[in-house]
């Protein structure tokens, strides 16, 4: 009997492996290393099933012309291997020879990457390019978990050929993105490098822009704000030794004049109650998870940025805990097995109770969001207990998905709201409280709860009791809030800017530029600078809505009413007259641009903290004779030998944080793969020296000539 | 005056205020309004001076009550 040979093709090592165990007869897959490749041999009876995987994108997009890497506009475009795109992705060269041989022996092809456009993408590139063609003979396996029953099932209901759609979509989504991120980009960094201050990578794009526009724009708000006065009116009252504290019927008092008559009307005073009122609210369990709820609500109980809970969601989703996690939808269709799933947490002890509420129910119908997406159902845990140890985020987000999934097939809550009136006329005050006669979902979806319950006393109509305190007291009205990360996506999600895949991505990269700084983010003048200049010369490369059209055209290609060379024309139509106008200003523009790149590069290397020897400003040096780094005091000239240590690995950053022992500036040291360390130089410098720091020392024969010193402008970089 | 801060493009308005700036004084000229109808009367002086205290006064608008504070004819 003939074995066939098939070639599976999976978005990450980790998912291969995985599908690999499921497909294997015996569940057990050879695992052949080739160049350091991974590979797994699956069989079954009449095939042997050869599973590999991409490392995300093995393919981009790049100019098809050999001009310089600095040289722009560039409107030519062509899909080319990663590694000889990006020098950084070198090793991928290795994987796309490997897959080419197995390709070579493969009888059937499939790909298995995630199912969506990114996903469609990186497996048609890999079957087109690396497997000699083979997208036009491919199939493709389609699975929301990564459990052993929906992967063999996803296998035996393979659809017959590729998601061109979606393949379609993705590719006009990267080549536009390359169209306007390399054109933009270029010009800013080339025309700044023009002016001789040194060089900075400055981008934008098509959603970078528009994004920082939001930033820049409450920025600006909170930067004019200017505070006006309103009064409260404070006021107790106390019944059986409790206080309670109303409210003023007016819930703001616009001038001094009214908030005083009200004091004096009413202090001393016997308030009446006048009536007395409630009504009990029903509150429905919030909606299944979609993406960007689950990265808001782990924002709100975790701190976790959204870049963050996607990276823990996807390391649950490929140890087969939890569905996609990149998903828009809110639904929770019934062919995910409610039962079973429910079942399966059950077996978690710290559930159990819980999960065995819902199994005994005579039907389990949860509650669905208005949102969909036609690849993927709303983020759902498997039902399956992990299989080690997991680390605290991820038992964090794993327990808020099983919670918020129990959540949604509990019954409404049940909350009785009250309100008592005290009148002294003209005058009215509230007692409000509120107390919950039926848990419902809050039971299921705590400690991701706040109960706001607060008792009343007895009191009914024509009751009289005296007011305790009362005053008015002064507010100000306060500026806008800033974005976190979190509600600056929130923001991309309801302006419809980006994907529910990229979004996450944009806010680190303009981090990792300097453009935003802080949790609470704040525009730095790099980013003001740069919006003010596209606003100026090219306002549509910012604008939130004209990006909102490009995202629905690529969604109309995905539903089939356009195509995807329709909207590249249409979109070159529009660009090549906006870039021509802006390497018209280009000389304009860099002078500009390099005059707060150098400012701001100055500003990253110098302390806020003032020198304790002489006061003259700290700043980060590196000395030109050893190469180390070290916090060195302006005033050297005048004769102040004051230095500390700093660490000498790593990306260094001055933060906005103070010691809390000391009061000294502290430092942050980012080095790849490992979490940031943030750090106090000065106590570091009363304690025993570690090896990476240099020592600090206020001698002077320890510090180098000043001839010898340079501004460490090289530390602070991207 | 200058925009040391603001970093806006330096394109000036009639004001000779940049437009950042620009934008910042009329806030604060219409929070003066606001104040003053809050207090029943208060000088610009005291308003400037109680502002310029204030947590939620913006950058931009400190350095315009600043500004104020040492051209007084500007305020009309």
């Amino acid at each position: 009997m003939e074995v066939t040979q098939t070639l599976i093709v999976c978005e990450k090592p980790d998912a291969a492996a995985r599908v690999a165990r499921a497909l294997d007869e015996d569940g057990d897959p050879g695992r052949i290393d080739t160049q350091g490749v991974p590979v797994y041999e699956a069989h079954s009876r009449q095939e042997t099933i050869l599973v590999c995987s991409a490392l995300g994108h093995l393919y981009a997009v790049d100019s098809k012309t050999q001009a310089s890497r600095r040289f722009y506009p560039v409107w030519d475009l062509e899909w080319m291997p990663k590694h000889l795109v990006d020098k950084k992705s070198a090793r991928l060269a290795r994987w796309i020879q490997v897959i080419g041989t197995l390709a070579d022996r493969a009888d059937r092809y499939i790909n298995a990457c995630d199912y969506d456009v990114e996903g469609s993408l990186i497996g048609y590139t890999i079957l087109r390019y690396a497997c000699h063609g083979a997208d036009t003979k491919a199939q493709r396996m389609k699975f929301s978990t990564m459990t052993e029953k929906e992967l063999k099932t996803a296998y035996k209901t393979l659809a017959p050929q590729l998601d061109l759609s979606l393949v379609e979509a993705g590719r006009t989504r990267h080549e536009l993105d390359w169209l306007y991120g390399i054109n933009l980009s270029r010009l800013l960094t080339e025309s700044a490098l023009k002016q001789n201050r040194g060089y900075s990578t400055l981008s934008t794009g098509r959603v970078q822009g528009p994004t920082l526009k939001f930033v820049v724009d409450r920025e600006e708000e909170i930067r004019c704000f200017t505070p006006t006065p309103f009064w409260i009116i404070e006021a107790t009252v106390t019944r059986d030794g409790q206080t309670y504290a109303l409210e003023y019927a007016k819930e703001e008092i616009s001038t001094l004049a009214e908030a005083e008559q009200v004091v004096k009307d009413c202090k001393e005073s016997l308030l009446e109650v006048e009536g007395a009122e409630s009504r009990n609210i029903q509150q429905s369990p919030p909606y299944p998870f979609d993406l960007s709820g689950l990265q808001s609500e782990a924002y709100r109980h975790f701190g976790y940025t959204p870049s963050r809970t996607l990276a823990l969601g996807e390391r649950l989703y490929l140890e087969a805990l939890i569905s996609y996690p990149r998903t828009s939808s809110q639904k929770l269709p019934p062919d995910i097995g409610y039962s079973e799933i429910l079942r399966g947490i059950s077996k978690i002890a710290q559930y159990r109770t819980l999960a065995s509420k819902l199994t005994v129910q005579p039907s389990l119908r949860p509650i669905q969001g208005p949102k969909e997406d036609s690849a993927h159902p709303a983020v759902y845990p498997t039902g399956e207990s992990p299989k080690r140890t997991l680390i605290q985020p991820e038992a964090n987000v794993l327990d808020l998905i099983i919670r918020r999934f129990m959540a949604a097939f509990a019954e409404t809550s049940l909350r009785e709201s009250s309100r008592i009136t005290l009148k002294r006329d003209p005058h009215r005050f509230f007692l409000r409280g509120s107390r919950i006669l039926r848990e419902g979902w809050i039971e299921f979806y705590k400690p991701y709860t706040s109960d706001d319950s607060q008792t009343l006393p007895e009191l009914k109509v024509g009751d009289k009791l005296p007011l305790t305190t009362i005053q008015a007291a002064q507010k100000f009205t306060e500026p806008p809030p800033r974005y976190n990360p979190s509600s600056l996506l929130r923001k991309m999600e309801d302006e419809n800017i980006g994907t529910k895949a990229t979004r996450a991505e944009i806010i680190e990269i303009l981090y990792r530029r300097g453009y935003i700084k802080n949790i609470r983010i704040e525009a730095t003048p790099l980013a003001l600078k740069i919006v003010s200049m596209l606003d100026k010369y090219c306002p549509q490369i910012i604008d939130p809505a004209f990006t909102a059209r490009l995202e629905t055209s690529m969604d109309n290609i995905q539903s089939l009413q356009t195509t995807r060379s329709v909207v590249l024309a249409e979109t070159l139509d529009y660009l090549r007259p906006i870039m021509l106008n802006l390497i018209a200003r280009e000389d304009e523009i860099g002078a500009q641009l390099a005059e707060v790149v150098t400012s701001q590069r100055i500003a990253a290397l110098t302390f806020d903290y003032s020198c304790p020897q002489c006061g003259s400003r700290l700043k980060i040096i590196r000395s030109r004779t050893s190469g180390k780094r070290f916090i060195g005091c302006a005033g050297y000239e005048k004769g102040c030998r004051f230095t500390l240590p700093l660490p000498q690995f790593g990306t260094l950053s001055i933060t906005s944080a103070y010691c809390k022992l000391c009061g000294f500036q502290l430092v942050q040291t980012r080095t790849k793969g490992r979490r940031p360390l943030t750090s106090c130089a000065r106590c570091y410098s009363n304690k025993t020296m570690k090896p990476g720091f240099v020592a600090a020392t206020t001698t002077p024969t320890a510090r180098p000539r000043t001839s010898a010193l340079v501004e460490a402008t090289s530390l602070v970089k991207d | 005056m200058d925009c040391p801060d603001c970093e806006r493009v330096t394109e000036r308005t009639e004001q000779s205020l940049c437009p950042i700036q620009d934008r910042a004084l009329r806030n604060v000229r219409q929070a003066y309004e606001v104040w003053a109808t809050a207090f029943g009367s208060i000088s610009p002086t005291d308003f400037l001076n109680r502002v310029a205290g204030l947590k939620g006064t913006g950058r931009n608008a400190k350095e315009i009550v600043e500004f104020l504070r040492q051209h007084p004819e500007r305020w009309k």
